[in-house]
């Protein structure tokens, strides 16, 4: 009987094994459909944007060309065509055409020469850090501002370190404003908030730059939300007239009145220099919820860098001079090209200046490169 | 009469299992049903299975104690953070409000009994560990998030360590940019971690208890490497098209150095190192193969698509999220003989 019984326990425990294992599986795995979709496809190159038919472009009066650099980042000193930029951010102009530039991811201040030389004017030792002293063994962290100031010295925003810095016409590095402030734990400055006398005051995070006739100079204090002004040796805070900035970067001071892009909110403050500060808004950068990264003031009206939307728009005080569409640029596509203002392309645009034949340089941040465009006789 | 029917009855039984086996035999299984969004890939441990999900509720560590224990939240939290199991003990961090303290934890899998270990500066993304460290990345915001091109106040990215001893926490490096860096493997006191910045990817390794970083790969493009044993295994242009971008190749060397070996091209360009032992696998989106130390020996191991993401090994069996319906489910596949028999039989 013994014998007779055991092929049934083996057909009824491989059934049950079977069975069981099975059941142990809560749901039956069916063949599976491949799901592609447009989230997960990779490699799929194609533009970043939409395509050049359906999207506003610039105005074919305007004339972008490269003065140096090219999107491939480096460190590199040379001839225009030769010269590495890493996240330009800021520039500005002297008288003789100079341009200097606030090359941040490179913690150096850089200058394109009239002839189209590039050359390391501080910093640059491509580790960050603070140091004053004679130019070349300085040391910056992550310059993202930068102006002139009437001596024909250079005002730098160092940013991650909280501080202005002076670069005199000697070559040599000092501390303009800012003092010290608690280090993080991995051992940065935070910054600080904190007005007075200059070597007292406290900033975090100031990143756009301009300085008065007089020599007053005025600094967009991103991470304070505010506009500050040192003048006298003292460092204040320019007022603002209703509301409150959220994030100031590009600045611009003519003719007593500043203008300030906010990248958070995508709007401008605009008002005399001693305050207080008014909201401009305009349909045209509400619309493409921008993300304001520069100014300048031209003739005929202000021009805007929009980090997002990789364009340069213009604006009267009344009104939108091109509304929805760029003066430069392609609204939404990232690229680097040259030629008039409907085939240029930028990436990134940052920091904004009038050159002294009435050009506007660029910091193209994203194309690690400087540009610089040719306006026709007015923006209007 | 009744012996030969129930020898007959044994037959066909015995045929079942056959014929469910050649049915069953590298096919996968589905492991849980997802109720949030994977965090992190799966771990494994003796037997135990954890991952992390975000679910409505909070974060969970959801673990699998034994091969056919139903999965369970062992642990939530507002926000846990990366994920590393050593000697059946799960590490992770986990805050408890947002903007609150964060702190190292450890959870035993099989227990559930739970420890904190030493406060954090911010949620940890991703921990490796090693016999006698345990390195993890940890990212701070960016300080201006409205200004990317801000430099200064843009996210940081830093690698800590602590000792399975004594808790110590001990910064190690601040890297570039934010999430472009993976960490490889902790071996002895040297931490390997890849790192991609201007369009290229270094694998490089620093000991951990201070020095110069040392380069150990670089390439262009954004690539894959990990650790086999003591060699280093890593994703480069591809060496035989005629447009390197297209395909890539798969590289080794030695951790002490010496020249480079392709052992495999033509592959996908987004093709996906993994590792099981010290076997290396090659996953393309609709193929996976597993690799031989040269030329030549590439072996494609299944060519259908199972639309997964997120793939990992352990021990011989491929775990993927796939998208069923609305839900996403882990399931997991042989890949080795071993492999196979235990997914077929379900331990």
């Amino acid at each position: 009987m013994k014998r007779e019984a055991s092929p049934i326990v083996v057909a009824v425990g491989i059934l049950a094994l079977l069975v069981a294992i099975e059941i142990v599986y809560w749901q039956k795995l069916g063949p599976a459909k491949p799901r592609v979709t447009a989230a997960t496809r990779q490699g799929g190159g194609g533009s970043q944007g939409g395509s050049a038919s359906e999207t506003p472009s610039g105005d074919p009066r305007f004339v972008v060309v490269t003065l140096a650099g090219a999107p491939e980042a480096g460190h590199q000193d040379g001839t225009a065509g030769e010269a590495r930029f890493d996240g330009p951010a800021a520039v500005c102009a002297d008288r003789n055409g100079n341009v200097y530039v606030a090359d941040s991811r490179n913690h150096a201040v850089r200058r394109i020469s009239a002839l189209g030389l590039v050359s390391t004017v501080a910093g640059g030792t491509s580790r960050e850090g603070y140091a004053d002293g004679p130019a070349q063994g300085s040391r910056f962290s992550a310059p993202a501002g930068i102006a002139l100031l009437p001596d024909g010295s250079l005002l730098i925003a160092d940013t991650g370190n909280h501080r202005l810095r002076r670069v005199s016409s000697a070559g040599v590095v000092a501390a303009f404003a800012g003092s010290d402030t608690p280090k993080d734990e991995l051992g940065r400055p935070t910054g600080g908030y904190k007005d007075g006398p200059v070597m007292q005051a406290q900033f975090r995070y100031p990143v756009g730059l301009a300085a008065a006739g007089d020599g007053t100079v005025y600094v967009s204090d991103a991470g304070n939300h505010c506009v500050r002004r040192v003048a006298d040796g003292v460092v204040s805070t320019v007022a603002t007239a209703e509301g409150e900035m959220d994030t100031p970067t590009g600045l611009s001071w003519v003719g007593g009145i500043l203008h300030v892009t906010d990248a958070a909110t995508g709007c401008i403050w605009a008002g005399p220099a001693t305050g207080p500060l008014s909201r401009l808004e305009w349909d045209g950068l509400r619309k493409l919820s921008a993300v304001p990264s520069g100014v300048a003031v031209v003739r005929g009206g202000i021009l805007i860098a929009d980090a997002r939307s990789h364009g340069l728009y213009g604006f009267t005080y009344r009104s939108n001079l091109s509304p929805g569409s760029p003066l430069a640029g392609q609204q939404g596509t990232a690229g680097w090209a040259d030629g008039r203002g409907d085939e240029a392309r930028f990436s990134q645009p940052a920091g904004l200046c009038v050159g002294p034949e009435g050009s506007v340089y660029v910091a193209d941040f994203g194309n690690n490169c400087v540009r610089e465009v040719t306006l026709p006789g007015s923006l209007r | 009469m009744l012996r030969r029917l129930l020898f007959l009855l044994a037959l066909v039984a015995l045929l079942a299992l056959f014929a469910y086996t050649f049915a069953r035999w590298g096919k996968p299984r589905p492991v849980a049903e997802l109720q949030g969004k994977l965090l992190a890939p799966p771990v494994g441990d003796r037997g135990a299975l954890a991952w992390l999900e975000r679910r409505p509720g909070g974060d969970c560590l959801v673990v699998r104690q034994r091969s056919r224990a139903a999965p369970r939240a062992l642990l939530t939290a507002a926000e846990l953070g990366g994920l590393a199991v050593v000697n059946g003990r799960a590490y992770l961090s986990r805050r408890d409000r947002e903007g609150g303290p964060t702190q190292m934890w450890s959870v035993q899998l099989h227990s559930g009994r739970q420890k904190a270990l030493v406060p954090i500066p911010s949620p940890a993304t991703q921990i490796v560990s090693g016999d006698e460290w345990i390195c993890w990345l940890a990212e701070r915001p960016a300080a201006l998030p409205a200004a990317p091109f801000v430099v200064a106040g843009g996210p940081v990215t830093a690698v800590w360590a602590m000792t399975h001893r004594n808790d110590r926490l001990h910064p190690v490096r601040l890297l570039s940019g934010s999430g472009e860096a993976e960490l490889l493997a902790v071996v002895s006191k040297d931490l390997y971690w890849a790192e991609y910045s201007g369009g290229t990817t270094r694998v490089r390794r620093q000991r951990i208890t201070g020095g110069e970083v040392e380069p150990l790969v670089s390439e262009p493009g954004r690539r894959g490497a990990l650790l086999l044993g003591n060699r280093l295994a890593w994703t480069a242009p591809s060496r035989e098209a005629a447009l390197p971008e297209q395909y890539c190749s798969v590289k080794t060397r030695s951790l002490s150095g010496g020249e480079a070996t392709s052992i495999a091209d033509w592959l996908a360009p987004d093709a996906v190192l993994l590792r099981s032992g010290r076997v290396l696998y090659a996953q393309e989106r609709d193929a996976l193969w597993q690799l031989g130390s040269r030329r030549g020996q590439q072996r494609l191991l299944y060519r259908a698509s199972l639309g997964g993401r997120v793939p990992t090994v352990i021990d011989g069996v491929e775990y993927l999220v796939q998208q069923h319906g609305r839900k996403a489910r882990l399931i997991r596949r042989g890949l080795t003989w071993g492999g196979k028999l235990r997914v077929l039989v379900g331990v």
